[in-house]
């Protein structure tokens, strides 16, 4: 069981990396750059709660982008999300975690989600899961190249794109743990990623953006299965299409959600 | 007339891919797909999991160290030939899983630490309140010689004598099967040792050390295992770190609620910590540092865990200094 191995990729890694760099026809070769005040909503992430740092954050950009959003702007109120979902447990938070909570409830999160039961077990800590509070959508897609990350900037406000990957093994070439950051722009020309990283910032707590040549975010980011997490409020979803049907079937669990909260008067 | 933007790209579609995005949406971000195998006659793909777990050590006034540890083929899924996942492993199984094997490899400083409290654990209250019953036959076999067996049955006692003989304190008469005596172990407790009370104190301490396994499943006593587990969780860091180390109260208490061993929830809300680690310190397991709320410990059990450092390290990826 027990035997440390570093991630493996695979023997032709070099000709997907050139495939995942290509520049395609259509397709921006820069990104618009992430509008996002990080001297003012900076979620420092200090111990394992990067991909917390990186929801907070994302509530707040589309906060500071679409003021008309429900959406807590207090830093405290975010510094309590991190830590009322801060891993209690070895395997790490999952985005189920984050949304409703159910992780800090181990025994729980076997059970689909009682939505008749009034029980507190459901929503331990966070009186309304995150999806319900914030209104946003958590959709995890797998980019096959840079390039598909640039449609999610082409829109009027971009995308939040949380990308997952090995940061260690990007860097060093040895397996770490999975990471999260904030994709910030993307520069096919220059070859470069930017990423808010919450746990690159200065003495002041204020994250510091940081370019990463692709070749080495490719290579940790390659065995997270190109895994990114678009963020965005549910008022935009009509706009856009998507082709999986992953949507609709977090629409009718956001519907039993509300009807929870509406009958419990929460 | 809203105009609609199509956003669309095409996505990974490998196996190892479609896992990810399964883990992470589900069980949980150290968990990382590590292989896919195709079943030819199932037609399915098998994927198998690894969890990659890190251990962040910052002590008060020296460099952060990380430690991975990589247990692999931890958990398993199944997926159909278009990459719908039909069956996988809960996200409790495989926690379950991973704090087995954290257990197992920490099990020579547990270990450790419970020996090194041998003498001290019966002193110490959730141990006297807890099992009492313990403590109350220890004190009658002191004082009538002997107790026997069918009335401890009848008392529904006999649970609490186990513990006893499996730890050769007790032993039985060798003329009369009904009647149990003290074994020479106790009376060399009772030779040592003035008052009754210490001897039965003792008699804990041995069966703590020896027995927690048998307290905890059986006898359903499981209040005083943070007493075991937080000094654990301490002298673990500072043997993967290499030396004594100041660690902060609240570091210390996070790893203590991610690492505790299942069953013990109800005590994280419950038990008084504060006064927890008064008692640790009052039996020299813990030193505290009350001016930057920090915990340390002692140099004796120190040396005596630091023995299995190569043990625990070969288990482990890598040791980053300074990250």
């Amino acid at each position: 069981m027990f035997n440390a191995r570093s991630n493996r990729l695979p023997p032709n890694f070099n000709e997907i990396l050139d495939n995942m760099i290509i520049v395609k026809d259509g397709i921006p070769k820069i990104s618009k750059k992430l509008s996002f005040d990080l001297n003012k909503y900076s979620i420092v992430s200090k111990a394992a709660d990067c991909f917390q740092a990186c929801t907070a954050m994302a509530a707040l950009y589309w906060k500071q982008n679409l003021p008309e959003l429900e959406i807590n702007t207090e830093i405290e109120y975010w510094k309590n999300f991190k830590k009322d979902t801060s891993i209690r447990n070895i395997k790490g938070i999952s985005l189920k975690g984050i949304l409703t909570n159910l992780d800090l409830n181990s025994d729980a999160n076997q059970e689909p989600l009682d939505l008749n039961s009034s029980s507190p077990k459901n929503f331990r800590e966070l009186p309304i899961p995150l999806e319900v509070e914030t209104k946003l959508q958590f959709i995890s897609k797998n980019p096959e190249t840079f390039s598909d990350l640039m449609p999610p900037f082409s829109v009027d406000i971009p995308i939040i794109q949380i990308a997952i990957y090995d940061d260690m093994f990007a860097r060093r070439e040895i397996t770490g743990p999975s990471h999260a950051s904030l994709i910030s722009r993307v520069d096919l020309v220059e070859r470069k990623i930017t990423l808010i990283n919450p746990e690159n910032c200065n003495k002041d707590n204020i994250i510091i953006e940081r370019n990463m040549d692709m070749k080495e975010f490719a290579r940790g980011w390659f065995v997270t299965g190109n895994l990114v997490i678009w963020v965005y409020p549910q008022q935009l979803e009509k706009k856009f299409v998507f082709k999986t049907g992953s949507t609709k079937i977090k629409k009718i669990k956001q519907e039993k959600i509300y009807k929870y909260i509406k009958e419990n008067h929460i | 007339m809203m105009s609609y933007t199509s956003i669309s790209i095409k996505e990974r579609k490998d196996p190892i891919a479609l896992a990810m995005k399964y883990v992470i949406n589900n069980l949980g971000i150290n968990i990382r797909p590590k292989d896919a195998f195709f079943n030819e006659e199932e037609k399915h793909f098998i994927i198998n999991l690894n969890a990659i777990i890190p251990n962040e050590i910052s002590p008060i006034g020296k460099a952060e160290k990380s430690i991975i540890f990589i247990f692999e083929n931890i958990g398993k899924m199944i997926m159909d030939k278009d990459g719908k996942v039909i069956k996988s492993d809960y996200a409790q199984d495989i926690e379950d899983r991973i704090q087995s094997e954290f257990w197992k490899l920490h099990q020579k400083v547990e270990d450790t630490i419970k020996e090194y409290g041998k003498n001290k654990w019966g002193r110490l209250v959730p141990f006297k309140w807890f099992l009492k019953p313990i403590y109350a036959i220890v004190n009658r076999l002191i004082i009538d010689g002997e107790l026997k067996k069918s009335r401890l049955i009848v008392e529904d006692y006999w649970k609490y004598v186990i513990p006893l003989l499996d730890n050769d304190l007790v032993t039985y008469d060798s003329h009369n099967e009904d009647k149990l005596i003290c074994s020479n172990l106790l009376n060399g407790l009772i030779e040592k040792c003035e008052d009754q009370i210490t001897i039965s104190e003792l008699a804990v301490g041995i069966i703590v050390a020896s027995s927690t396994d048998y307290l905890v499943n059986e006898l359903k006593v499981s209040t005083f295992l943070p007493y075991i587990d937080f000094p654990k969780m301490y002298y673990l860091d500072a043997l993967e770190y290499g030396e004594m180390i100041e660690l902060s109260y609240d570091d210390l208490f996070k790893k203590y609620i991610r690492f505790s061993r299942k069953g013990d929830s109800t005590f994280k809300k419950d038990l008084n910590f504060q006064y927890m680690i008064t008692d640790l310190v009052s039996a020299e397991i813990l030193t505290e540092n009350k001016t930057n709320n920090s915990i340390s410990g002692v140099d004796k059990l120190f040396n005596e865990v630091i023995k299995y450092r190569e043990d625990i390290l070969s288990n482990a990826n890598m040791i980053i200094e300074g990250f």
